[in-house]
């Protein structure tokens, strides 16, 4: 009798066993196959598609100054993502919503941190985008296009 | 013997309990801006979170929520009924990060960053796992609580759960872009991108030259849809898992991107644990007495 029991519970553990293994599969690579993307499950999304570099394009501020050197990538000197700016800019120039991108650099221009860095100081901001011209004797020359430009006095 | 009555080592699947447990519990104590960053910036709510109309709590809710984890972590660590709290863990880690999760989600997708799964998917699992309760911890030392010895089929599914988020990514590259992902221009524009956006000096060898690039297309697709597998293989794990290292701190150097924390640290609990039986071994096979 005892051994009929040992056996039927050795059988129930080994079912049960055989049902979490498959279980915890069955929902973690299904969930690849069907492309499942939210929390909990991961964002497969990142990094799939194909580009080429022809075609890449990103967006970043400059600052024009007569007293100072004209500078690009300030951004991060005001306390702004310059990776963060670039994924919304992009977002909204490519969609054509000249709206949002107006509210975006509306946003820094009014941050404390940029009207403190441009203190006394006449400049100009301007949102440009940068992409590919050549690669030539191991030097990346970039390809710069004024988008907008704003007068801080 | 089946594969399902295959025994391994008697408690590694408690010794990686405990380990993986210490590197999250490190890693959050580590990290307290998981609980006001949420707070400090805009956030858009999680797909299961807006689907069940679950609203952003305020942070002293928030601070309660990581206290719990950090409490309910830490007694699995212990090993004090370690399935009941590893299961209290996972729910709130799975709400706690869901919470954080919110910062990197852009209103216009579904998805969220992808560094946090595997401590979710890996405390779930542990959960579901017979013999990760054996070992506990007490003021005297480590000490048996059951007879149980740890499984093949429970270690070999932990290994399937890691081998997921690579095969995961690596499958989703080809099934979105087939092979132009692997022609080197893919990897050769993202690279483009980061150096133009933040002078990333390592992305700039990959744009100048193609054919490093092209290797490193080819090797990226190998490693996470077919040789992440070699982890399966007692002879190839070690091998894979500098590899994985290698890939993970190539992508911090180029892309800025830091898989190294939370994701590839739990991973490597896995491996630590078999560091921490050979050196079991070697204290007693020295130390007889």
């Amino acid at each position: 009798m005892r051994h009929c029991q040992n056996q039927n519970s050795l059988y129930t553990s080994n079912v049960s066993n055989k049902v979490t293994f498959f279980s915890f599969i069955l929902v973690f690579y299904g969930s690849i196959f069907l492309r499942v993307e939210y929390w909990p499950f991961t964002d497969w999304g990142v990094f799939t598609y194909a580009y080429n570099p022809e075609d890449t394009a990103v967006f970043d501020l400059r600052l024009l100054s007569q007293s100072r050197n004209s500078r690009e990538k300030f951004l991060e000197k005001i306390g702004f993502s310059a990776v963060g700016f670039n994924s919304q800019i992009s977002r909204a120039f490519y969609s054509h919503n000249e709206v949002e991108i107006d509210k975006i650099l509306n946003s820094i221009r009014s941050s404390k941190s940029f009207k403190s860095f441009v203190k006394n100081c006449p400049c100009k901001v301007q949102l440009i985008r940068k992409s590919l011209d050549r690669v030539e004797k191991n030097q990346i020359y970039e390809h710069k296009e004024v988008i907008r430009t704003y007068d801080i006095f | 013997m089946t594969f399902f009555e295959r025994e391994i080592q008697k408690n590694r699947i408690s010794y990686f309990r405990m380990i993986a447990i210490a590197f999250v519990l490190i890693h959050l104590m580590l990290n307290q801006n998981y609980v006001f960053t949420p707070y400090t910036q805009a956030t858009n709510p999680i797909s299961i979170f807006e689907l069940f109309s679950i609203e952003k709590w305020s942070q002293a809710t928030n601070w309660i929520l990581y206290y719990s984890l950090i409490f309910t972590l830490f007694l699995s660590f212990l090993g004090i009924k370690s399935r009941v709290f590893l299961l209290f863990s996972t729910v709130l880690y799975f709400l706690f990060m869901g919470n954080y999760l919110g910062i990197a989600k852009s209103p216009y997708s579904t998805s969220v960053w992808h560094n946090h799964n595997m401590v979710l998917m890996l405390l779930s699992v542990m959960t579901a796992l017979p013999s990760i309760d054996n070992i506990k911890i007490t003021p005297t030392g480590l000490k048996l609580k059951t007879n149980l010895s740890s499984k093949k089929w429970e270690e070999v599914l932990i290994l399937l759960t890691i081998c997921s988020a690579y095969f995961g990514a690596g499958y989703c590259k080809l099934a979105v872009s087939g092979l132009r992902w692997m022609n080197g221009y893919t990897l050769q524009a993202f690279m483009l991108k980061k150096y133009l956006i933040t002078d990333n000096h390592y992305a700039k060898y990959l744009v100048i030259d193609f054919n490093l690039s092209l290797v490193l297309s080819w090797l990226t697709i190998l490693l996470e849809c077919f040789l992440v597998f070699g982890l399966l293989v007692p002879f190839l794990r070690w091998i894979i898992w500098i590899s994985l290292f290698v890939f993970h701190y190539c992508i911090f150097l180029t892309m800025d991107v830091n898989f190294l924390t939370p994701h590839f640290l739990i991973c490597s609990a896995y491996f630590f644990t078999l560091v921490l039986e050979k050196i079991k071994t070697f204290i007693r096979v020295n130390n007889p007495a």
